[in-house]
Formats: C-alpha cells, sequence, structure tokens
C-alpha cells in the first residue's frame, strides 16, 4: 500500500493570458520509508506538485482533475477544515524553499518549534518544550540553543531548525522542496548529513524536490523527472541514473559535473523550457530532443513500465500500439 | 590614441535642435521682457509698449505669466542643447513634445476664452500666434526629434507603452479614473461650448440664489414661476387722442423706428391755450409667471424731448452765424403701467417735485405718510413744464418715492419689496404700458415739439434659472463651476508636476552622491518640512495681497519633500545594485548613472506618486481659498466655496444647487486621480516584484 | 608556448572598518575591522582560467571587485599587463576597464529592468565610445547575442529583463560583458543562481569564449565539481587567505590541505552507487572580525595539533606551480 498515491493530476494557474498547464496528468507514488526526488528544471512544476497536496496553492490556482490518495483518503476531496486538522503538519509537513528566512525574527527558536506543536497537538506546554528541545539534539543544533534567536544562528542551522520544525508533529511524509539552494556547499552538506540520518533514524517517507540531481542521488532512492508539468520518467535511483532511457534524463544527468571520477565532457540541452500557456505539441520535449521522430510531434507518448518499477514516456522506448 | 567620437548624429537633428533653441530664447526673452515691463509701468514708455503688445496678445500680462515663459524658454533651450549633443534624446524629445502640448493647452485654451470673450486680444491671429510659437512649433519638432531615436529605441518604446496598456487595461478602476478624468479635460477645452456662452461673471442673469430650472421636472407647482425675460415694448401713438388739427397739419409727422418712436410737431398752430394729451401705447406683453421677488424686477422707460425752435442767426455786417434756440412749447407726461387686474402709476408729472417734497418732509410723527393715489391723467390738472431740451429715464425697481406713493413704505423708511412686486405683478395676463404725453404751445406761438420714446423695458429677474441655478449676485453657476475644471487641473498638474521634478532630483542626488551633499539636502528637506505653511500664506497675502500663483507656488513649494525621502532610500538601495555597478565598471560618470539607471528604475514609484499627488493639490487649493486666501479674480472651486459661506448661499439659505456642483465636482476629479494613481500602483510594484 | 601574465596581485589586502553603535564609538579608538581579504598574491596568465574557490565570506568576491577596481584595495599591488593599477588616475583607468569586464552573480539584478536587452548589451560600446554608427553597434550586438545562443536575436532584443528566464538573462551578462573584446573577465559565480541543469549551458558557453578569444577568465566559486570543469587552475580561499594553489586536476584529485579535501567531501555526485564516506568538517566559518589564531582553519580541522594553534602557516611552493599552507599537509 503506498503511502502517497498521485494519480493522473492536473493542476493550472489562471493569468491574463490564459490557463498556464503547470501539472499535466502526473502520476507517482510513495512507498513508507522511501525517500522519493521528484527532479527537473525550475517552472517544470515540481513545488506545484506540492503546493497541491499541501492545500497551499495560490488563489489563481485550479485542480482540474486526478486524486491524491494518502493513508486511504482522497486529500482534494476532503474539506478545509479536516484538512487542517488531521493532514497537515500531522501527517504531512514541508520545509518550502528558503525556509530559513521563513524564521520569525524576533521569537526565539525553541519557542517557535513549541508554537507549530501547540497548534497542532493538544499537549502541555512542558510536553512542547521536551519535544522541541529533543528535536533539537536530533537535528544537530542542540537543546543548549533553544533560547536562541535565529539572527544568532548561521544559514545552515536555521535551513535545521526549520526541518525540526517540520518534524514537530511526527509526520508520515516530509515534503522537502530545495532544501540547500541557498547554503554553502559544507554546511548544505551536514544539512543533507542530517536528512539522512534522520531518514534511518525515523524511518523517514520523503518526497525531496530539487533541480539538483546531484543531491537527489545522494539522498534518495526513487526518482521521478519532470520536464513541463509532466513525468517523463520515474523509477530506481539506480536504475535511472545508470540505465536512463528518455533523451532528457541522460542529459541532465551529463549536464552535472562530478568532481570524482573521469573528467568527461558536459552535455547541454539546446533550446529553453517551453511556455506551459502553450505547450508544445506531442511529446513536450520533442523541440529540443535530438532523436524526435515524426510522432513525437504529433502525439503525446503514454507513460509504459519498460523494466522493473522503471517508468518511461518516450516513443523511442515504446508505447506505439 | 584616437580620440573616440561616440555615434555620429543624424542629418537634420542639428536644425531640430536649433530651432528649439531659438524658440527657447524667444520664449524667455518675452518672459523677461514682460516681468521688466510690468515692474515699470509707472513710466510713460514702459506702460505704452505694455499696452501696445499685450493687447496684441504678445507680452504675458501678469509677472506670473512671465515667469512661466521664462521657465518654458530654458526648458526649451536646454532640451535643444541636449538633442544637439544626442545625449538622452529620448527624454530630451519627449519633454519638448509634452511641453509644447501643454502649452498648445493652457495658451490655447486662454486665447480661445478670451476671444469668446472678446476682452482682451484685438486680434485673433497675432493672439494665436503665441501659441503657435510656443506650442504648436516645439510640439512638432520634439516629435520629429523622437523620429530620428534609433530603430530600437522606438520598437521598445511601443513595447513599452504597449506593455503597460495590456496591464492597465485590466484595471477597471484605473479605467473608470482615467476615462473621468479625460471627460475633464474635454470639458476644460469645451468650456466655451459646454457653458453655452455664458459668461461666468455676468450678473443678473436671474434672482439671486434660485434653484436650477429643472426643479419643474420634481414639482410642477414650480411651474410658474417667473423665468428672466425682458421684455421690449414699443410705443404706438393712438391716433384718436390726437385732435384733428394736428393730424391735418403738416408738421406732424410720427416715425416708427427700430428702438425708438419719434413724434415731431413743427410750427403746428393750436387754436387755443389748451393742453392736448396724446396717447402712447406700448405692445402688450404676456406674463404668464407668478409675481417675482421683491426688487426683482425692473422697469425702464426714455423719454427725449427737444420744446424749441432752431434758426440760424447772422451777426449784421459779419459772416459769424449762430443757430439760436427759441422755446416753442410746453409739455409733461405720465407713464402708467397696466396689468389685467390694475393699473399703477409709475411716472407722474409731478414725479420730480414730489420726491422732494416727500424727502424734504421725510417721516412724520405720527406715522406713515398716506400714499398718493392719483387720478388718471386725463382728469387731472397737469402743470406743463417749460425748458429747453431735456430726457427723462427711470429704471424702477425699488425706488423709495415710488414705492411710498403705492403705499409699501412703514414707519422707519424700509420698503416692503415683495408688496410691490405682488402688486404689479398681481395676475398672469397681458401687461402693457401707456404714455401720456402733454403739449400746449409757449406763449401762443407756433408749437415746435420733438419726442423721441425709446423702446421700453420690463426686466423681470426669474426665480428659476439654467442648469445650476444662481449664485448671490445672479450669476449662473453652471458655468462658474465649468470655468473652474481648467483652473483646477491646471493648479493640481502643476503643482504636481513641480514637487515631483523637485523630489526626484534632491532625491536622487542626495542618495546617489551621499557625504556632505546628502547632510546638506536632507537638512533642507528637514527645515522646509519644519516651516508652517499656512502663515507664511498669510504673511505673503497681507503683504502682497491675493494672488491664485502664491497658492500654486506654496503647494509647490511645500509639496515635494516626502517624496524626495522616499526617492532617496529607494536611491540607496539602487545604488547597490549590479547593473549600477557594472555600468561603473564599463566607465560610467555618476551623471550618466543617474540618469540613465537610477532615474529610469525610481520613475514607476515617481508616477504613482505623482498622479496620487494631484488631488492633494487640488484640495489644497481649494481649502486655501474657502478660508480667504484664495484669489478672488480667478474663478477656482474654492473661491465658489469661499463665496457660498460668506455671502450666505450655504448656512443663511440652504442653496444646494450651489453648494452641491463644485463639492461634486472637485470629489470626482480628486477620486478620478486616485483611482487612475491606485491603478498605476499596482501596476507598478508587481513589476518590481516580477521574478521567475 | 610561453605564458605572458596578464594579471599579476601582490600582498592584496582589503579591510573593511565596522560601525560601531555610538556608546561603543566614544569609548574605543579601535575601529574593529573585517579583514575580508588579506594578504593574497597570484598570477592570471593570458587566455587561463584561474578558480577562485571558497565559501561565503572567505573574501572570494571583494578580490574580484578590487581587480577591477571596483573597490579600492587598503593595501598591495596589482598589475595589468605591467601597469600599476593602483596609480592610474581616473582617467587613465577609464581607458583600461575596455579590457577588465565583470559578470556578476545574481541575474535578476545585473540588469537594469528598465532597460531594452539591446539597450543593456550595447550600453558599454556607447559608454567606451567604441563605435561610431549605430549600424556599427547594431551588428556588434548581433553577433554578441549569437555566440551566447539567444537566436534570433530581434526575438530578444527588445524584451525586458523580466520577460526572460535566469538562464537567459545571465547569458545576457556574459554577452554585456563580452561585447567590448575584454583581455579579462571577472566572473563571479556566475551559475550558482541558476538550475543546475542550465549551469552547464551557460559555461560551455563562457568556455567557448575563453578558447576562441584567448580571453583571461578569473572564475569565483564555491562549487568545486564546477571549477574541477571549467578552470585551469585553482586558488582555496579561506577566511581572507589562500590555503591552497595549483593545478586543477592536482587539487581536487590530490588535495593537500584538509579544507580543500572538505570541500571536495562536501560536493554531492551525481551517482547513486558512487556515495563515499563524508569527511565532514564541524562548525561554521568563523567570524571574519576575530579570526582565529594561528592556521584559521584549526578550530575545525580534524588534523589540528598544538602548533597549528600558536603559529599560521605560511602558503609555500612544494612543486612547481602548487602552493599550500599548512603545517601538516595531506599526503606528505
Amino acid at each position: 500500500m503506498p503511502l502517497l498515491n498521485v494519480k493522473n493530476l492536473k493542476m493550472y494557474f489562471y493569468t491574463l493570458r490564459g490557463w498556464v498547464k503547470a501539472v499535466d496528468n502526473v502520476s507517482f507514488s510513495i512507498e513508507k520509508g522511501d525517500s522519493f526526488g521528484l527532479a527537473g528544471e525550475s517552472g517544470c512544476g515540481k513545488t506545484s506538485v506540492a503546493l497541491t497536496t499541501l492545500r497551499l496553492l495560490p488563489s489563481n490556482g485550479k485542480v482540474f482533475d486526478g486524486k491524491i490518495i494518502f493513508e486511504n483518503m482522497d486529500l482534494l476531496q476532503l474539506d478545509d477544515k479536516t484538512f487542517d486538522r488531521k493532514i497537515r503538519w500531522k501527517k504531512i509537513s514541508t520545509v518550502f524553499q528558503g525556509a530559513m528566512n521563513s524564521l520569525h525574527p524576533t521569537m526565539k527558536i525553541g519557542d517557535q518549534i513549541t508554537e507549530s506543536i501547540l497548534a497542532h497537538e493538544d499537549v502541555s506546554k512542558e510536553e512542547a518544550e521536551e519535544r522541541a528541545k529533543k528535536l533539537l539534539d536530533l537535528v544537530g543544533i542542540g537543546a543548549s540553543r533553544f533560547d536562541r534567536y535565529p539572527h544568532e544562528l548561521s544559514g545552515g542551522m536555521k535551513q535545521r531548525t526549520m526541518i525540526a520544525m517540520s518534524l514537530a508533529c511526527n509526520p508520515d511524509l516530509v515534503i522537502l522542496d530545495e532544501p540547500t539552494t541557498a547554503l554553502d556547499v559544507i554546511i548544505a552538506a551536514q544539512v543533507i548529513n542530517v536528512i539522512k540520518e534522520l531518514q534511518k533514524k525515523l524511518n523517514l517517507s520523503m518526497l525531496l524536490i530539487s533541480h539538483d540531481l546531484s543531491l537527489i542521488a545522494e539522498t534518495c532512492n526513487k526518482v521521478a523527472i519532470m520536464y513541463a508539468g509532466k513525468i517523463v520518467e520515474y523509477g530506481d535511483a539506480v536504475s535511472i541514473f545508470k540505465e536512463s532511457l528518455h533523451p532528457y534524463t541522460t542529459k541532465l544527468i551529463n549536464a552535472f559535473p562530478s568532481v570524482l571520477g573521469r573528467k568527461t565532457e558536459l552535455s547541454s540541452i539546446r533550446g529553453f523550457p517551453p511556455d506551459l500557456l502553450v505547450p508544445p505539441s506531442g511529446c513536450r520535449f520533442h523541440p529540443r530532443c535530438d532523436y524526435a521522430m515524426d510522432i513525437c510531434r504529433k502525439e503525446e507518448p503514454p507513460v509504459i513500465e519498460a523494466n522493473r518499477e522503471h517508468y518511461v514516456a518516450c516513443w523511442l522506448v515504446g508505447g506505439k500500439k | 590614441m584616437v580620440k573616440r567620437r561616440g555615434v555620429s548624429r543624424p542629418k537634420g537633428s542639428l536644425i531640430m535642435s536649433l530651432l528649439i533653441v531659438v524658440l527657447g530664447i524667444f520664449a524667455f526673452t518675452i518672459g523677461i521682457l514682460g516681468y521688466f515691463l510690468g515692474g515699470h509701468l509707472n513710466e510713460e514708455w514702459a506702460a505704452q509698449i505694455w499696452i501696445a503688445f499685450t493687447t496684441k496678445g504678445i507680452i504675458p500680462f501678469s509677472w506670473p505669466s512671465a515667469l512661466i515663459d521664462m521657465i518654458v524658454g530654458l526648458i526649451y533651450i536646454v532640451c535643444g542643447i541636449l538633442i544637439f549633443k544626442m545625449k538622452h534624446m529620448e527624454l530630451a524629445s519627449l519633454m519638448t513634445l509634452g511641453i509644447g502640448l501643454i502649452s498648445v493647452f493652457t495658451y490655447g485654451i486662454g486665447e480661445w476664452s478670451a476671444y469668446v470673450k472678446e476682452t482682451v486680444y484685438s486680434g485673433l491671429g497675432v493672439a494665436y500666434l503665441r501659441v503657435i510659437i510656443q506650442g504648436v512649433i516645439p510640439m512638432i519638432t520634439g516629435a520629429a526629434a523622437i523620429s530620428f531615436e534609433r530603430e530600437e529605441a522606438k520598437t521598445v518604446l511601443g513595447r513599452r507603452i504597449r506593455g503597460f496598456w495590456l496591464d492597465f487595461s485590466h484595471n477597471r478602476i484605473g479605467l473608470v479614473g482615467a476615462a473621468i478624468i479625460l471627460v475633464y479635460i474635454a470639458s476644460a477645452v469645451l468650456v466655451p461650448v459646454l457653458s453655452l456662452g455664458t459668461d461666468p461673471e455676468a450678473t443678473d442673469l436671474a434672482d439671486e440664489r434660485v434653484p436650477p430650472e429643472w426643479m419643474t421636472i420634481f414639482d410642477p407647482s414650480l411651474n410658474d414661476l417667473p423665468r428672466s425675460t425682458v421684455y421690449n415694448l414699443n410705443f404706438s401713438l393712438d391716433m384718436t387722442s390726437i385732435p384733428d388739427f394736428i393730424k391735418n397739419s403738416t408738421g406732424f409727422n410720427v416715425t416708427y423706428g427700430e428702438s425708438s418712436t419719434i413724434l415731431e410737431m413743427e410750427g403746428i398752430s393750436f387754436p387755443d391755450n389748451e393742453p392736448i394729451c396724446m396717447v402712447f401705447k406700448s405692445d402688450t406683453f404676456n406674463y404668464p409667471y407668478r409675481p417675482p421677488r421683491g426688487g426683482g424686477f425692473n422697469i425702464q422707460f426714455e423719454v427725449s424731448v427737444d420744446p424749441c425752435l432752431y434758426y440760424n442767426l447772422t451777426r449784421p455786417g459779419t459772416n459769424i452765424t449762430r443757430t439760436m434756440r427759441s422755446k416753442r412749447a410746453r409739455y409733461n407726461f405720465e407713464v402708467n403701467f397696466s396689468n389685467p387686474l390694475n393699473t399703477y402709476s409709475i411716472w407722474d408729472a409731478e414725479w420730480s417735485t414730489n420726491k422732494i417734497t416727500y424727502f424734504s418732509e421725510g417721516y412724520n410723527a405720527s406715522g406713515l405718510l398716506e400714499p398718493i393715489d392719483l387720478a388718471p391723467a386725463k382728469d387731472r390738472l397737469i402743470t406743463l413744464m417749460v425748458c429747453s431740451k431735456q430726457s427723462y429715464s427711470a429704471a424702477l425697481s425699488t425706488d423709495l418715492y415710488w414705492a411710498y406713493r403705492m403705499g409699501h413704505v412703514d414707519a422707519h423708511g424700509s420698503v416692503d419689496a415683495q408688496a410691490l412686486a405682488d402688486d404689479l405683478f398681481a395676475s398672469k395676463g397681458n401687461y402693457s404700458m401707456t404714455m401720456y404725453i402733454f403739449v400746449a404751445p409757449y406763449q401762443n406761438k407756433p408749437v415746435y415739439f420733438k419726442l423721441q420714446v425709446k423702446t421700453a423695458q420690463v426686466t423681470v429677474r426669474g426665480l428659476l434659472w439654467g442648469l445650476m441655478g444662481t449664485d448671490h449676485l445672479g450669476r449662473d453657476v453652471w458655468s462658474r463651476v465649468v470655468h473652474g475644471i481648467k483652473i483646477s487641473l491646471a493648479i493640481g498638474l502643476a503643482a504636481a508636476v513641480v514637487s515631483v521634478v523637485m523630489g526626484i532630483m534632491v532625491g536622487v542626488v542626495s542618495g546617489y552622491l551621499g557625504g556632505i551633499v546628502d547632510e546638506a539636502l536632507m537638512r533642507l528637506v528637514d527645515i522646509l518640512l519644519c516651516l508652517p505653511a499656512l502663515p507664511i500664506l498669510m504673511v505673503l497675502v497681507y503683504m502682497y495681497g491675493r494672488n491664485i500663483w502664491y497658492i500654486v507656488i506654496l503647494i509647490a513649494v511645500f509639496g515635494w519633500q516626502g517624496l524626495s525621502r522616499v526617492i532617496r532610500s529607494q536611491v540607496l538601495s539602487l545604488r547597490e545594485s549590479a547593473f549600477v555597478e557594472c555600468a561603473i565598471a564599463s566607465g560610467a560618470s555618476r551623471v550618466y548613472v543617474m540618469f540613465r539607471h537610477l532615474i529610469p528604475n525610481v520613475l514607476p514609484i515617481v508616477l504613482a506618486n505623482f498622479v496620487l499627488s494631484v488631488p492633494g493639490a487640488i484640495m489644497t487649493e481649494a481649502s486655501l481659498s474657502f478660508i480667504g486666501f484664495g484669489d478672488p479674480t480667478t474663478p477656482t472651486w474654492g473661491r465658489e466655496f469661499n463665496i457660498m459661506w460668506t455671502e450666505g448661499g450655504a448656512f443663511a439659505h440652504f442653496c444646494w444647487w450651489w453648494i452641491f456642483p463644485p463639492g461634486i465636482a472637485i470629489t470626482v476629479l480628486c477620486l478620478a486621480f486616485v483611482f487612475l494613481g491606485h491603478a498605476v500602483d499596482e501596476i507598478v510594484n508587481p513589476r518590481l516584484r516580477r521574478r521567475r | 608556448m610561453t605564458e605572458k601574465k596578464l594579471i599579476e596581485v601582490y600582498n592584496l589586502r582589503k579591510y573593511f572598518p565596522i560601525k560601531l553603535g555610538f556608546f561603543k564609538s566614544l569609548l574605543t579608538s579601535e575601529v574593529p575591522l573585517v579583514r575580508a581579504v588579506d594578504n593574497i598574491s597570484f598570477t592570471i596568465n593570458e587566455g587561463e582560467v584561474f578558480g577562485l574557490v571558497g565559501e561565503s565570506g572567505c573574501g572570494k568576491t571583494t578580490t574580484g571587485r578590487v581587480l577591477l577596481q571596483l573597490i579600492e584595495p587598503t593595501a598591495g599591488k596589482i598589475f595589468f599587463k605591467g601597469v600599476d593599477l593602483l596609480k592610474l588616475s581616473h582617467a587613465e583607468m577609464r581607458k583600461l576597464r575596455r579590457k577588465m569586464q565583470i559578470i556578476f552573480q545574481d541575474p535578476y539584478e545585473s540588469l537594469n529592468p528598465r532597460m531594452s536587452i539591446y539597450d543593456i548589451i550595447s550600453e558599454p560600446l556607447h559608454l567606451l565610445k567604441l563605435v561610431e554608427t549605430e549600424e556599427e553597434a547594431r551588428k556588434r550586438v548581433y553577433e554578441v547575442m549569437e555566440a551566447m545562443d539567444l537566436t534570433p536575436p530581434e526575438e530578444y532584443m527588445f524584451r525586458f529583463p523580466h520577460e526572460l528566464s535566469g538562464g537567459q538573462r545571465q547569458r545576457v551578462a556574459v554577452a554585456r560583458a563580452f561585447i567590448v573584446r575584454p583581455e579579462f573577465i571577472v566572473a563571479d559565480e556566475p551559475v550558482s543562481m541558476l538550475d543546475a541543469s542550465i549551469r552547464s549551458e551557460v559555461v560551455k558557453l563562457m568556455q567557448g569564449l575563453v578558447q576562441k578569444f584567448r580571453l583571461a577568465l578569473l572564475y569565483i566559486t564555491h562549487d568545486m565539481a564546477l571549477a574541477r570543469y571549467i578552470c585551469d587552475r585553482i586558488g582555496v580561499m579561506y577566511l581572507g587567505k589562500f590555503v591552497e594553489v595549483g593545478r586543477t586536476e592536482d587539487v581536487t584529485q590530490h588535495p593537500l590541505h584538509p579544507y580543500t579535501e572538505a570541500l571536495i567531501a562536501a560536493v554531492p555526485v551525481p551517482d547513486p552507487t558512487g556515495r563515499r564516506t563524508k569527511v565532514i568538517v564541524k562548525g561554521e566559518v568563523p567570524n571574519p572580525i576575530n579570526p582565529p589564531s594561528g592556521c584559521r582553519f584549526h578550530p575545525r580541522c580534524r588534523y589540528s595539533q598544538e602548533i597549528c594553534r600558536k603559529e599560521e602557516p605560511q602558503l609555500v611552493e612544494v612543486e612547481k606551480g602548487r602552493f599550500v599552507a599548512c603545517h601538516f599537509p595531506l599526503g606528505k
């Protein structure tokens, strides 16, 4: 039974110039204990998936179709009150991009974590503070820093505080959106370490969203690659990285330089990401693909299971009737 | 090392820039001339040049206009030089275009209105010369100079405008605001048409403080309230009243002219010494209304007599001829006014004598003087007068003696004007006037008598008037309100422009240069903020009298400090931007950075602020005029508020037709600017935040 | 092949004084300094890409700006083709500006949002008066836009920065720097704010320019993997000082300084099977106002010993072209 099962999700944004097809027929599933990486360029819709799951869409976003099944409930069908009470932060929590800037500047960090616990659970203040201190220990900041203010902490510490806050109510699933983007490389490594330790200790299920494939390779055991609002390939991390089937995935992986191993030629993908107002016909990647065929221009490739637990949407691989 | 020149100038721009500079010098010279002459008007030669030129519309009238001419001239000179040096061509040509447009607008409206009023300028063509020289030509030149800009700049300008319009057209509130402002501007331009040609300063168009005519829609009983009418009554001789011996005489002549009736008797011998009575009947007019308000009517007639014989007398033995005059008639006359119910005497034969008697006797101790009830003239003994040529005219409305005769003066000598009006215009129907002329021979000699009876006028001041009634002097409120539009717009825009320009200059310079310049400018701003504007205005008014320009200057001088602070803080953050550093890395000078990088990025905020400060300026002017510091000669809405306060339109009598129109007009105009500013603000801010 | 020296930097220092509070400034006469750049020396040859690697706050951005004279150095010498930059007058420096340009990190901030792309790219041409006619300027803008793969140029020329994506904007920034045909460009973390998948394109474009026009590049970054890809030589900075300098392959494959080792270990690798044991350094970069005594890295170094606390190691040349500042270099 997957923990989170997203089926045919369609979510568009309304702008003055029309509907932007941000999330177009996206399906994937996360099992318990998985760390699932959602990768793609900026603007491909990966953050929108997270926002839709947590009902944090801006007012011009509208879900047109699909189901998000979490623990036998379709999250999209729940009313707002139930969602707030039961799901948000208690079952699914999140750490957003640039989260360290979301800390209240005039409140102590310990108090902020306590506040989030008290907001969602009915416990006494002392108990909440105890739990907050334990969380701070868990992420490596230490209970001694309970009374510090955010400006006294470094960037990495602030990010770890946000991770602690997301774990406040022992959620089943944590969504992390670009957790290390604004951080220096060593600090980022420390944060990645914390994430990996938490995964092991708490058997945490994680949805990690990032444009950095190296980060995803380090932390995730399942990967999905999104392009222009659609999932083009997803499956086990090893098979995706070692035996990528979609041309985009291959080029994307080769666009990341490696500090170890042989120095190889970096690949680059010509052209620019498409405008989601009027996406390309057929396969959305075809204008930039070196192997585009006629059918790629006309028809959208279906998602097929190429190998065991390795799904891809590309006419090169198959799917022709 | 070869000295690099940069991009060379397109052909033709030299002519353009020269033209603009020349026009600028011209405007500047005229301004200086006007200013100088205006200050030396006591001197004969200055006054002569002044009159000669100002009536031709060449030299500005007042020192503020002269000042504006000087400023406009300077701006043209600067823009011309900038276009010549190929720096900031876009800005310079747009400024020339803009100022030219504003000049056409301002001068054009001024000239047209003046032409319509036929007051100031003697020749329309010459008056428009200035419009063309200072307005139209720079405007065209500025537009042409823009066309010299690079292709890319024009495309980019087009895209900027389209982008702005795309955002703006979705903002309904902004569109409403813009539409309202356009309506106001159109009204300002079409003022002579809109106000239906009525002079806003013409008094007594109707009675004071009367409501508008369309009130009859709501209350039909008001239909028979009198309307302003002038009845012209020509007198015609009733031939039956002329005895035969005169009728048959050759020396008897009656001529009916355009505006008078002339009766002549030349050498007619009367059978006896008895006077004859000739009756002149006037046209009948139909008066279908209720009686007017007390004092709201006027009866005017004019009679000229010449009872003399003229002959030439040559002094014997010389060639000197003199015209001699010899009295040959005795005369007198009376005038009656008839309404369907009654006939009243409005001029009796003893008028002057009786008047003197009344005034010398004054009020007697026992109370009211008895009114004089004169029997019809025919039945009375009339004393005939002997005199030379004489003319009598009377305009009666609340003449004290007449009121006394009609019995409407009380013991204290005050006239019950309403009773007088009620008596005279007691009923609807036909009215007329009758004149009785008595003529008798003088010393039994043949009668030489010439009589001219001018067209009489009965004026009734209406109790309903026009679209928005009248004020306390009987002036049309609608045309006053309409004439106020252009003044309010002009003041609001002028004050806002000055405050924005000052704010940008001070803010950018102080923000970018920093250090001691920054300190000095900010301290200046602090000082100006602490100065009390209203007492300064009061002192100015006390020392130099009231002038609309004092208010404009005051708003301009005290209105820019807030904006300069906001711009300064914006510049402080902008100057650290990467693109500024890149420009410096490519060798940009500080002035270049200020004009090319800082000011354009500050403009969006400035634009929103500008639009939002116009209503503030308009309201400030209205408030200052309301409390009495405005210019009594300039028709602004604030002055309306002041008048209605002091003259009892607002508190003593509730003249809603006088109170609400200017109030609504000013409110809607300010609201429109606020809507527009709100829309611009919304467009501007998201763009600053618009990141991927 | 003789390598001509383009840039020579000797003992460069840049200290920033800190503003104290009002009362504190009355009490003390000492003004605390942030020693952003503390005595660094290096050279860059023509056509060479020199990487300046380090974390935030190590002074690399300041170094880049000082080289271009956007900031005045506190001490030291900078030579450009043998000319002492610090002795030049303002006007003479302006003439040299044609040869040195800079690319900034933030694609959103480095382009004036009110100028069209055409104006932005052609601005240096007009400022430095390099063209005589408008047609010439247009031609050069077209050329450089095609070199940056912003084709067709007409489609981008009239747009405004907010209409372009981050990658496109950064290409515009490179185009602007390159249009004056400089000999030396300082690239201050040009791709760190872009998507990881777009970085390679921009980096490859810059590499193309370097190879084709023998451009020298000072590439400032904190990403060791990318530095390995583009740089010929690398200098690793920590708290304003160099800890290791050398050829890229040597430094990245055989680091000598523990900090370099930590940096390399911290970079994630795009290979799920390639995870190796992390050498994680504890703590964060200390406050640059009060750097640690002795070797500045010693509180975080896992090999630190007594002498590291007392004595500051000097930058020594252990092999030809290979420098390290450590009492106990790795592998020796």
